[in-house]
């Protein structure tokens, strides 16, 4: 028997039927919406792939059962660009060639982003933290860092041009 | 033990659960009480078990999100962490890392700051396993848990949480506070990673020493995880007075023999994280680490 779900999804309110609430938010996202911008790596927390952000905060969607979202907010990385053109994460991802084959990026992306709507000046060591968790195995972390504190930058720099 | 990389037991389709959302504690203690349901709190847990296709009730009842469950208040002799404060709340918790320094060091050490978000304190002790982090300094702590069913309520010590009923759930998490004119209480958790990187441990050990007003040791304490049993707390019988004796505070015999005791009395498995004899010198090694850091916290009387 298919139960409602109500939540937000990418600043849309959504109310779909869903078949088994325990199911995880990375195969909804996936599988039944269609969302394939997020990644499905080992699906059981390890790799980060598959980090979106719910209340504001970067979770992976593979831990994530999808009846436990029900009025909460869910943000995923089709979210970021906008007609004004790529989120600054975005941007100092593709300005610091931050990604090779490109598939852990999704997730890097959006825990950055959920960084900085906290805190838009985070230290070195904040974002050391925030990349902790999301396995790459290309780049070797050095670009996905510079990314990191050029989206910080970018922020800053988009900040100044609204004021 | 856990084993997140097992081999699928089952592959068959899932059974789809039911999922109920109560609103207070009264409503879901009842919703328990009525049969074949299991509570949920983060949800790692169940969709672990989900993954693994190992068996999961079919009925689930959300307690993560109730009113007041995800609060710590404090009073004069005790401070009270509801069960459904999530991992990285408790990790920055500065007030909790001054009283209790072993407890947010445990609970900043699980998985990864992504993970921490989601997992509740109550979610990590009902789990059981002995390999899990906050257990462990909770049972050197002496912490106690308040458990309730629809009709009563009663305490548990961490060591008992196997006897927890599927009726029942863990409403808070109590650690004991020491009034100043009582003396001191430093702690330290100690977790050893074999790669460095945040894992399951090889070995974690939940170190605690307190000291009167004087500064003699009143009372040792040390628990061990990852072992057969864990967390298992270690019987220091008559250190603390030997430690007591000793002007100046704790002495290194004092520390290597309860390290001897917390090698000689526990059991680790091996497994990829190392063998079992190599557990268990880093049982010693690590247990000396923590009462060392836990001793040089009461000396320095602010707990840290
Ligand atoms: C990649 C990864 C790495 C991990 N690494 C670590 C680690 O290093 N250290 C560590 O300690 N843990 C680690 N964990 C395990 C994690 O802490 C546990 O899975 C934990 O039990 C999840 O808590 P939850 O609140 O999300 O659980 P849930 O799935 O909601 O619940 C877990 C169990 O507890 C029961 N339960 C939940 N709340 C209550 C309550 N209030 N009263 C009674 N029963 C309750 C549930 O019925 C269920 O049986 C890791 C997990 C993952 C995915
Ligand atoms: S797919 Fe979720 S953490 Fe790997
Ligand atoms: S770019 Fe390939 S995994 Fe990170």
């Amino acid at each position: 028997m298919a139960v409602p779900l109500r939540f937000r999804l990418n600043h849309e309110d959504v109310e779909i039927h869903v078949h088994d609430p325990a199911a995880t938010l990375l195969d909804l996202l996936r599988g039944d919406l269609g969302l394939t911008g997020t990644k499905s790596g080992c699906a059981i927390g390890y790799c980060g792939a598959c980090t979106v952000i719910v209340d504001g905060e970067a979770v992976p969607a593979c831990l994530q059962m999808v009846g436990l979202l029900e009025g909460r907010e869910v943000r995923t990385v089709e979210d970021l660009a906008g007609p004004g053109g790529l989120d600054p994460v975005q941007d100092a991802f593709v300005t610091c060639a931050g990604m090779q084959c490109g598939f852990c990026t999704p997730g890097h992306v959006m825990a950055v982003r959920a960084l900085l709507d906290r805190d838009p000046d985070p230290g070195e060591e904040e974002l050391r933290r925030t990349v902790d968790g999301n396995y790459c195995r290309c780049t070797g972390y050095v670009k996905i860092l510079d990314s990191a504190r050029e989206a910080v930058a970018l922020e800053r720099a988009r900040a100044q041009e609204v004021r | 033990m856990t084993t997140l990389d097992r081999a699928l037991e089952h592959t068959g389709p899932l059974e789809p659960s039911m999922l109920l959302t109560p609103h207070s504690l009264d409503e879901a203690l009842r919703l328990l009480a009525a049969g074949d349901a299991a509570v949920v709190a983060g949800g790692v847990g169940h969709t672990l078990r989900r993954h693994d296709r190992r068996p999961c009730p079919a009925t689930l009842v959300s307690v993560g999100r109730l009113p007041g469950f995800d609060t710590v208040t404090w009073t004069d002799t005790e401070v009270v962490i509801g069960a459904g404060v999530r991992l990285s709340a408790l990790e920055a918790d500065v007030r909790l890392a001054a009283a209790w320094p072993m407890v947010t060091e445990a609970a900043g050490s699980v998985a990864t700051a992504r993970i921490r978000r989601m997992v509740t304190l109550g979610g990590n002790i009902a789990a059981d396993d002995d390999s899990h982090d906050p257990p462990v300094a909770l049972a050197a702590a002496g912490a106690r848990l308040t458990v309730r069913d629809a009709l009563s309520g009663r305490t548990l010590a961490i060591g008992d949480i196997g006897g927890l009923r599927r009726d029942e759930l863990i409403q808070d998490v109590r650690l004991p506070l020491t009034a100043p004119d009582q003396g001191t209480v430093g702690s330290s958790f100690q977790k050893f990673l074999v790669r460095g990187l945040w894992e399951y441990a090889c070995v974690n050990v939940g170190a605690v020493v307190r000291l009167d007003a004087r500064g003699a040791v009143r009372d040792l304490s040390l628990a061990v995880g990852s072992v057969t049993g864990g967390p298992v707390p270690v019987d220091l019988a008559g250190l603390a007075e030997e430690a007591g004796e000793a002007a100046g505070g704790i002495d290194d015999r004092v520390i290597d023999e309860a390290a001897r005791r917390a090698a000689e009395q526990t059991s680790p498995y091996g497994d990829v994280r190392g063998s079992a004899a190599y557990k268990t010198r880093m049982i010693a090694e690590f247990a000396r680490r923590a009462l060392t850091t836990a001793a040089l916290r009461a000396a320095e009387g602010t707990g840290r």
